[in-house]
């Protein structure tokens, strides 16, 4: 029985109220290619998720300015591991 | 044009002074074998053109390192291969070679070969080999640029093959922190991927020792 919880964030929630800095690097699996992006806000919110992500947030990328999707592992206010996700072009 | 041939096989010094006795305007210099002789001689003379042999391809980089960079940038160095090989077409860009030159069989093949690469029409970022692969012309004769303490740290750290996680903890900060500052370092530095960071770090020590 799984315990996961998913929750629409409130539109109030700033993102500097969940992170101490929104800006992070995504790693690709290989662990070379490294890309950095910016937390734009957060859209859901979860607990227990089976594979540990806390947040799913709209991201962008600094170099290119494309908007993504991410899913997030903060912990203690610090982006621990991410996934980008589809990329709107 | 005056050439030095560095290559410590002599079937391939003997075949490229043969090719270049018939092209017009070259005048083999000196021929040398080793890294040291070939600082020794480009101390001594003005040469316009040095071709290594793929065996040696390491006397660019250390003529870099000790030989002034305005006489260096003067020249041209062109890494002389007996057959195509990827990997050595990699290593001659990555060590700032201009352009390499694949067993030309006449000296007229050689002579338009050189005059392309002198007349700078031809060069081996643009080689077609290189077109499919992640390299960094000229990546290992550059200097490392770091931000701080932490950055050197970071990157010693890095060169010691430490993971990201790992090198958070050693320096007492977040991995975020750590892959932030990884690729505001890729990207200073023109680089694209954490093993280049780290190998431009190691060979910019080992050069410090041996200079």
């Amino acid at each position: 029985m799984s315990d996961f919880e998913s929750r629409v964030t409130s539109p109030e929630l700033e993102v500097l109220d969940v992170v101490d800095n929104p800006v992070f690097t995504d790693v690709t699996e290989e662990g070379e290619t490294y890309t950095t992006y910016r937390i734009i806000r957060f859209v859901y919110e979860f607990s227990g998720h089976p594979q540990g992500w806390t947040h799913l947030a709209v991201v962008i990328a600094n170099r290119t300015d494309t908007e993504s999707e991410a899913f997030l592992r903060v912990i203690d206010r610090v982006v621990d591991e991410s996934y980008i996700l589809a990329i709107d072009t | 044009m005056d050439i030095l041939i560095c290559s410590p096989l002599e079937e391939t010094t003997a075949k490229l002074e043969r090719l270049l006795s018939s092209v017009g305007g070259a005048r083999i210099v000196e021929r040398t074998s080793t890294s040291h002789e070939t600082i020794e001689v480009l101390r001594r003379h003005e040469i316009d053109l040095s071709i290594v042999g793929e065996s040696v391809l390491e006397v660019g980089l250390a003529a870099r390192r000790l030989l002034n960079p305005e006489q260096i940038d003067r020249m041209l160095w062109v890494a002389f291969l007996d057959r195509v090989s990827m990997p050595s077409v990699i290593k001659a860009a990555q060590y700032g070679y201009n352009d390499v030159l694949v067993a030309p069989s006449t000296s007229t093949e050689l002579a338009r070969e050189l005059a392309e690469i002198v007349d700078h029409r031809r060069s081996v970022q643009t080689n077609p080999l290189l077109k499919s692969v992640d390299v960094v012309p000229g990546l290992y004769v550059r200097q490392i640029a770091l931000g701080d303490r932490t950055d050197e740290d970071l990157v010693e750290l890095l060169g010691l093959g430490l993971d990201d996680r790992d090198i958070g903890l050693a320096l007492g900060i977040s991995i975020q922190d750590v892959r932030n500052r990884l690729a505001n370092l890729l990207e200073i530095n023109g680089l694209s991927n954490r093993t280049q960071l780290a190998t431009l770090h190691i060979r910019s020590q080992l050069a410090g020792w041996l200079a």
